[in-house]
């Protein structure tokens, strides 16, 4: 009888406790209890921006820091299946090559702040799609991205006023970041490119044993010192000097480099380039070469030009093996 | 695929034609942080740049420089253009670039940090945690003197902050292990708190409370009027301008009116500016350059409201430039505006406008006159003249006096124009007659003044012959229609203006001309020049001098008034000798009368404060303080006190104090004297020796036979070693103690250090030292006591009696008087007589020998060092570890090790192998890039035994998959040859991979059996179809089939 009286009392306790709870919620706003919204408008505008905005990125980084949009097809070079940035060209043989893309992080920059801002207003207008009972008024926008060592700042201004029901709130900074290797690579992309198109290869075609050229001061570290270098950048230089990052370069028959910068840090991350510099026209037999005789493994030139010795019936790859023609 | 290649095709054609008929050359990224080189003039315009035809190498660009940027604790290589911007981003001084390769590789590695083992002053072991630059003995790179073995470094509670994180600090005062990096992006610095038992560091929030008091000076926001403000919290990195408080702002509606040709500050002499900053939670202040040659230039500018200060610092003020501009176009509006006011109507007649030119190229900050020689020069850019040849103006008459009126308009423009050339102030005067004010011929009239006249009213004259009193009849000429209307006076509200003041010519005849003469502001006569010297400000000669004629810049770096002839008065503080505990730290504060600087001896007053051998407090101020304490550390600073080691012993010790203002009033003054009693503690345990260093037992260099050692004991000593045991009187060799302890000795001990000799080369065996040692070498004989009064001719009854204690100080005293003693001598002789040996307090001689031993070591080696020449990586190996094995030298072969990778002339760093104290070790290391490096690896033992390896090392990747160069039937075996050490697989279903298109991993294939690195077999089944694909040691497989071979 006593336990039976007990599960009464407690079933009449629960039934009270949520009858009260309904009565409440029914009768709030008479009873002077507010249940402020819980939107917030800085986090939507966040979440609406940035996954876009962080692919975008990712897709320049994949590309060689140039933004493909199609259109600029032209500055792109197919590498096995990809489009690679072409940042610089040299359009005839033994010439430097021309910056294509000077200020390629500047560029990048304001590629990007065009591409994204109707997006970014377009994201303005679907947070009044998502609130529909909420009035919100907003001013003009102001947007700009700034790409920052270690992360990319979006700084986003726009005086936003937000009312639902008697309450209201206003907004006007939108500003958040998130983290990317793209500044570094950028700064790390102009760095090769301005090595190699500061190179004179007039001496440094193919086949000449005469050290390359340097220009100005002759104190950049990063050039490849020595015969055959083609003006490479020096990748080993590089490494030591910028040790978070792996560098590598493929050069193609027909004279293309292609560099990669790769993040030695987790997430790995490959940043690739297409370069043309200094490349020689001796690709393979009949192209022109200089005079030049072999004395066991050394390889002798002269500064005058000829045909690829067909005569000898061999030429020289671009690893300096020898090939029968 | 075709497309794409013509596209290709045809945008290289374009690049092409593009590249043929650009010029090429240099392009600078707007912000001067970028530069590429063989650039294009349109590709560069086109995002901002600055093209810079015929430089294609940008050799000609100074911003291009590639080199060494140093700021504060980081270094790393970039442009110099970029150095600069990070330089003033990050609040440094001036731009630290080193441009060679060389000397930027030698600073990397000179920032290096680890423990330098040296020695002190006092010939002690010492390891401090500092850079190898700053290192004289021997560096352990990355190693904390905590973990450096003997070190006598033991780790504490105390933290200290470096760079931006909290690190823990050692009791020699190094900093240990790193605790917390406090996150700089997410607002957090590090910060760091003094408390009594050492300091405690921690992250806390960057933003920093501005509560300065600026009574006295001008911020940021007063540009708005705002007043004086309250405490206010800045943000990280938040910076403002702050001026000292002379800015003199635009307070009439007609100066409003007159910036809006451009916010200008006016000449004020002797105006400051300052740029503060919130940096790390501390507020920063900087001085701009002195005599407005720098101001501080926020978001702001002058006239407009901000809240927060963002971006105040300090630039260049180009002043003169401004001066020197003849038109608006010539005007560089950097920093100076067109000031070109239009004159209404009323301010002058219509007949004279035309003639008048006021316009005038302005700074935007006047310039501060410091060369007094081109102060009338300068100024006289702001003179004003003009005819009165048309009497356009006002003139009334009287029987004795003319009468003109000149509107105040004209002459506030003229007033704002001259103040905002540099530090002038303008005049006016009439020309071609006599005023009654022979120095102007001006008088000023107030507007009801004015009215007065006209109604008729009467006006006095001072003095001058015309004085007297006259009563103008203005009504009359007005009815007599003779004069002008005097009606614009009605049109203003002559309230409204700070000058309600109308310059007025009195006096005979007819004025030719008006001229206003802007001339060098002098100095007010007689001012207190101590208000340069306030906390917060920097007193600067110009600020010093503008002042009063009275103030002087003084070297001191203080400004001092020229008729100040007066000594500061010093009251001090000085303990009682009551209040002094033994071995208690002694604190003596003094306060000046004035700003000064305070110096203080021992024992006596010298003869001046120039040789006062200790600073008392450690700048210029009104407050002093001093630490008096025993031996344990060096004279530092503690807060805004400095603290000296100075309380050797028991006795008197008379503090001498001088201190001076900037004028050195008070060098030669009487010192004031401060008096207390240390008190005598007598001392019956023989000394201890608390620890050796290197510990006994311990190797000493291979092929050596001697070593240094050094032992810590408890009290002040004397202390010998021999290699027999015997009496300490006996021993041959003595220790060198140093009585006078270090910092590192606080807690430890006092340090005696010695040369070691004979100590056995042979392997296995030992050498024993003997060790004893004689406390409290400060004691003096009863037979020095003795002599030295036997020299002074006393008997030796008397001498007895003051050995014995019979006559009290008093009395010896009294006796040294009468017999001619100096006081300085007296004192002397009594510090003796206190340390004074006697039966309660001797000295302790220790009764054992403490046994040290020292013993060989083998000879340190490198047995085993891995990879040795080259690395190489592939697709399955893209990590490498250096791995080194040492052995023999004192410890069995356990070492510490570090490494270093350089190519050409390029460094790393040396890097310590994470494993310490072994004999194996084996580190991941980063470096991947293939090229030709050279390796260096270094190991050092406890007993500073080292052995080195230096070579060349090849990193490579293979990319070339194995190549199958045979298949045959091995006795019925199908059995594959390939030309590099491989594993191979195969399928006989074709179905496995189309076209071989399986990968090595594919689990349906089938292992081949390795006879060898290069053999590879599995069973032959007649007429089945063998796909096979190899896969070297590095990952490299087959990308297709090694070989397609069917068993026939």
């Amino acid at each position: 009888m006593e336990k039976r009286g007990q599960v009464t009392i407690f079933i009449i306790a629960g039934i009270l406790i949520v009858v009260a709870i309904i009565f409440v919620f029914i009768f709030q706003n008479e009873l002077g209890i507010s249940t402020r919204y819980s939107a917030n408008p800085s986090k939507f505008i966040e979440d609406c921006v940035e996954e876009d905005l962080k692919i975008a990125v990712e897709n320049v980084i994949s590309t060689g820091g140039v933004y493909y949009s199609g259109s600029n097809n032209d500055y792109f070079m197919d590498v096995n299946g990809s489009k690679i940035a072409i940042l610089c060209w040299a359009n005839q043989s033994r010439t430097p090559c021309i910056n294509t893309h000077p200020l390629l992080s500047e560029e990048t920059r304001l590629t990007l702040e065009t591409v994204f801002t109707p997006k970014v207003k377009a994201c303005f207008n679907k947070l009044k799609k998502d609130y529909p009972n909420a009035d919100i008024s907003f001013g003009d926008l102001e947007f700009e991205l700034s790409l920052e060592k270690d992360f990319v700042l979006v700084k986003l201004r726009n005086p936003l006023t937000f009312t639902s029901g008697e309450e209201s709130e206003s907004f006007s900074n939108f500003d958040f970041s998130f983290s990317s290797r793209i500044y570094d690579f950028l700064e790390l992309a102009n760095l090769i490119v301005t090595t190699e198109s500061s190179c004179s290869c007039t001496s440094s075609g193919r086949g000449i044993t005469i050290n390359v050229a340097i220009s100005a001061t002759n104190t950049n570290p990063f050039l490849t010192s020595g015969p055959n270098t083609r003006c490479d950048a020096d990748l080993a230089a590089l490494a030591l000097s910028y040790p978070k990052y792996l560098f590598e370069r493929t050069t193609l028959p027909s004279g293309e480099k292609i560099y990669t910068i790769i993040s030695n840090e987790p997430p790995a991350q490959n940043f690739s380039f297409v370069v043309r510099n200094c490349f020689s026209e001796c690709n393979g037999p009949g192209g022109i070469c200089f005079h030049h005789y072999h004395e066991g493994d050394i390889i002798h030139y002269s500064n005058s030009l000829t045909k690829c010795h067909n005569s000898v019936h061999h030429y020289h790859d671009d690893s300096w093996r020898f090939v029968v023609d | 695929m075709i497309a794409n290649k013509l596209t290709f095709f045809f945008g290289m054609i374009l690049l092409f034609l593009t590249g043929f008929v650009s010029a090429l050359g240099c392009c600078v990224g707007s912000a001067q942080e970028t530069c590429s080189t063989n650039s294009e003039q349109t590709s560069c315009e086109q995002y901002g740049g600055s093209f810079f035809n015929n430089d294609p190498t940008c050799a000609a660009q100074r911003v291009c420089d590639t080199g060494c940027c140093i700021l504060g604790l980081d270094s790393a290589r970039m442009l110099r253009g970029k150095c600069q911007s990070e330089t003033l981003n990050r609040g440094f001084g001036a731009i630290n670039f080193l441009q060679t390769n060389e000397d930027c590789n030698k600073y990397i590695v000179s920032q290096e940090w680890g423990s330098c083992i040296g020695l002190d002053s006092y010939g002690k072991k010492t390891c401090k945690f500092i850079t190898r630059t700053q290192c004289a003995g021997q560096f352990f790179s990355g190693v904390l003197c905590t973990s450096v073995e003997n070190s006598r470094c033991n780790k504490t509670d105390n933290t200290v902050c470096f760079g931006n994180s909290v690190y823990s600090v050692d009791d020699c005062g190094n900093r240990d292990a790193l605790g917390v990096v406090c996150n700089y992006n997410s607002g957090e610095v590090c910060s760091q708190k003094y408390l009594s038992g050492g300091t405690k560091a921690e992250c806390v929030d960057a933003s920093c409370l501005d509560d300065f008091d600026y009574t006295d000076f001008v911020v940021e926001e007063l540009y708005a009027n705002v007043p004086i403000f309250s405490a206010v919290t800045r943000n990280q990195g938040d910076s403002w301008c702050v001026t000292n408080g002379n800015v003199p702002f635009a307070d009439s509606e007609l100066e409003r009116d007159l910036n809006k040709f451009g916010n200008t500050i006016s000449g004020a002499a002797g105006l400051k500016f300052f740029s503060r900053y919130c940096v790390g939670g501390k507020i920063v202040t900087e001085a701009c350059s002195d005599g407005k040659e720098g101001y501080c230039s926020g978001n702001s500018t002058v006239g407009a409201q901000i809240t927060t200060g963002t971006g105040g610092k300090c630039v260049g003020n180009e002043w003169r430039s401004c001066l020197s501009a003849e038109n608006e176009d010539d005007c560089d509006k950097t920093y100076c505006v067109w000031f070109s006011p239009e004159l209404k109507s009323n301010v002058l007649d219509s007949n004279l406008l035309d003639t008048v030119e006021i316009s005038k190229c302005i700074p935007k900050v006047a310039g501060g006159i410091m060369d007094s020689n081109a102060a009338n020069t300068v100024c006289s850019m702001g003179d004003f003249s003009i005819s009165l040849d048309n009497k356009d103006l006002v003139l009334i008459s009287s029987p004795k006096n003319t009468f003109v009126l000149f509107n105040p308009e004209i002459i506030a423009i003229l007033d704002y124009r001259c103040s905002r050339i540099a530090d002038c102030t303008g005049k006016m005067s009439w020309v071609g007659s006599y005023g009654r004010n022979s120095s102007s011929g001006v008088e000023y009239y107030n507007s009801t003044e004015i009215l007065d006249l006209i109604d008729n009213r009467a006006i006095s004259f001072a003095s001058g012959k015309n004085s007297g009193v006259e009563t103008v009849s203005l009504l009359n000429l007005y009815l007599s229609g003779t004069y002008p209307s005097l009606s614009f006076l009605q049109d203003y509200d002559l309230g409204n203006y700070p000058k309600d003041l109308f310059p007025v010519f009195l006096g005979k005849g007819e004025p030719t001309s008006f001229e206003y003469k802007c001339t060098p502001r002098k100095a007010p006569l007689n001012e207190n020049c101590q208000k340069c010297n306030e906390e917060g400000s920097v007193c600067t000669k110009y600020s010093c001098e503008a002042i009063g004629k009275n103030c002087e810049f003084m070297s001191s770096g203080t400004c001092e008034s020229k008729a100040d002839l007066t000594s500061p008065n010093i009251t001090l503080n000085c303990p009682s000798s009551s209040s002094i505990g033994i071995q208690q730290p002694i604190n003596i504060s003094l306060t000046t009368s004035e700003t000064s600087y305070c110096r203080f001896n021992l024992e006596s007053a010298l003869a001046s404060y120039d040789v006062m051998p200790y600073d008392f407090g450690n700048d210029w101020g009104m407050q002093h303080k001093i630490i008096l304490s025993v031996p344990g550390s060096n004279a530092r600073t503690v807060g805004n006190a400095t603290q000296y080691p100075l309380i050797l012993k028991a006795g008197t010790y008379n503090v001498f104090v001088r201190c001076i203002d900037g004028r050195s009033n008070g060098d030669t003054d009487p010192a004031k004297l401060c008096t207390f009693e240390v008190p005598r503690t007598p001392d019956k345990n023989p000394p201890t020796i608390l620890k050796f260093s290197p510990i006994t037992n311990t190797p000493i260099i291979y092929n050596t036979t001697t070593k240094k050692i050094d032992m810590l004991v408890n009290e002040p000593v004397e202390c010998k070693w021999s290699l027999k045991d015997q009496n300490y009187t006996l021993m041959e060799n003595s220790f060198n103690c140093s009585n006078t302890l270090t910092f590192s000795n606080t807690v430890s001990g006092y340090n005696c250090q010695a040369i070691l000799e004979n100590v056995t080369k042979n392997v296995g065996n030992s050498t024993k030292f003997y060790i004893r040692c004689k406390d409290q070498p400060y004691l003096v004989s009863q037979d020095k006591i003795r002599d030295y009064l036997r020299t002074d001719g006393y008997s030796e009854s008397q001498i007895n009696s003051v050995i014995s204690g019979t006559y009290s100080e008093d009395q010896i005293i009294a006796f040294m008087q009468s017999d001619g003693y100096s006081s300085v001598e007296i004192a002397d002789f009594l510090n003796m007589y206190k340390n004074m040996e006697t039966a309660t307090y001797s000295r302790n001689i220790n009764d054992k020998s403490a046994v040290y031993t020292l013993k060989a070591s083998q000879k340190l080696e490198i047995t085993e060092l891995s990879p040795k020449n080259r690395v190489t990586l592939g697709p399955n190996f893209i990590n490498w570890n250096l791995t080194v094995k040492t052995a023999g030298g004192g410890y069995d072969g356990i070492t510490e090790c570090k490494w270093s990778l350089s190519y050409k002339n390029i460094s790393t760093a040396y890097s310590a192998f994470t494993a310490t104290q072994s004999t194996f070790k084996s580190q991941s290391i980063n470096q991947k890039t293939e090229g030709d490096y050279v390796l260096s690896v270094v190991c050092a033992d406890d007993s500073d035994n080292t052995v080195n390896y230096t070579g060349p090392l090849e990193i490579r990747y293979d990319r070339i998959s194995p190549g199958i160069i045979r298949v045959y039937n091995d006795k019925g075996n199908i059995k594959v040859t390939t030309n590099e050490p491989a594993m191979c697989k195969f399928t006989n279903l074709i179905s496995v991979g189309l076209g071989c298109a399986f990968t090595f991993s594919h689990p349906n294939l089938t292992a081949m059996v390795d006879s060898s690195t290069t053999e590879h077999s599995s069973v032959w089944k007649k007429g089945a179809s063998y796909f096979i694909k190899c896969q070297d040691f590095y990952g490299n497989e087959n990308i297709l089939c090694g070989t397609i071979a069917k068993a026939v």
